[in-house]
């Protein structure tokens, strides 16, 4: 039982019961805190798994930006209070928790099978535009690596992204005046 | 150290259970934070497979994958709120006439 896999077990089960809680939850507030955490697990992920500059950014962006909006909207438009009206789903919601569980039972049934090799504990990935003498080489998930590949072989979708914040925020502007 | 498919395997749980939340959920802010939830299964996933295959795209792509969802959140949101303001009900099973 080294470190890693209790770590990891903590963190699953961490990450499970928050998103449960997420959906079976009735008060909405409450559904946006156990998200925050499901988040913050999440993050502990990506740091098991050699990435931490996203692990970082998983915390600054999802769970410091994106629940911090959902958390004023909820607030703002008093969504948290529970939902009154009649349930259409009745039976249907029952039935699409067993569906669920079959989908888990089949996915882990056809992952038990898979061919897993343990993956290599820690590497060096060559940094791409290096000197055209000497290759530069930085470690796996590194910011140095993910800065190489981001602004070399992903320049363009790099760029597009910066389009597409400056549409969404047009956007949001637009659609949050009360008259045009 | 962890083998790569039980990480795609909480993958598969956290995308099944948001999948659930969007299906069952009536208010439209919970089912908009169970497709956040899916999305960050699916970021898992990729940062596994970029693990196992020691190859930074995976990364990249969860970089690009989160750039779009704080974009979406906010869209999605401001869309949220003008039908609140315009319904008066945040219930996703009372909006079901384009005519107001």
């Amino acid at each position: 039982m080294s470190a890693d896999s209790i770590i990891f077990g903590l963190t699953a089960f961490v990450v499970i019961a928050a998103a449960m809680m997420v959906v079976l939850n009735r008060h909405p507030m409450y559904s946006a805190l156990y998200l925050v955490v499901t988040f913050l697990g999440l993050a502990v992920f990506y740091l098991q798994l050699n990435a931490p500059f996203l692990a970082a950014v998983q915390v600054i962006v999802y769970a410091g930006a994106i629940m911090v909006l959902f958390l004023f909207v909820i607030m703002l438009i008093g969504a948290d209070k529970t939902m009154a009206g009649e349930d259409h789903l009745g039976v249907q919601r029952w039935l699409g928790g067993a569906f669920a569980v079959v989908l888990i039972g089949e996915i882990a049934y056809f992952l038990a099978g898979a061919h897993s090799t343990t993956p290599i504990a820690r590497s060096y990935v060559p940094l791409i535009h290096s000197a055209a003498d000497k290759t530069l080489y930085a470690p796996f998930g590194s910011v140095q690596a993910l800065g190489s590949a981001l602004f070399s072989q992903y320049l363009f979708a790099f760029e597009a992204t910066s389009v597409v914040l400056i549409i969404a925020m047009v956007g949001v502007v637009i659609l949050a005046k009360k008259r045009l | 150290m962890v083998p790569t498919s039980f990480y795609i395997l909480i993958s598969a749980v956290l995308f099944t259970i948001g999948a659930l939340g969007v299906l069952v959920r009536r208010n439209a802010i919970v089912v908009f934070m169970c497709i956040e939830l899916m999305l960050n299964a699916s970021n898992l996933a990729f940062v596994a497979a970029a693990r196992q295959y020691q190859q930074m795209s995976g990364q990249v792509f969860v970089f690009f994958v989160m750039v779009i969802a704080a974009a979406e959140v906010a869209v999605g949101l401001a869309i949220i709120i003008t039908v609140f303001r315009n319904r008066e009900t945040l219930d996703v099973d009372s909006v079901n006439e384009l005519k107001n």
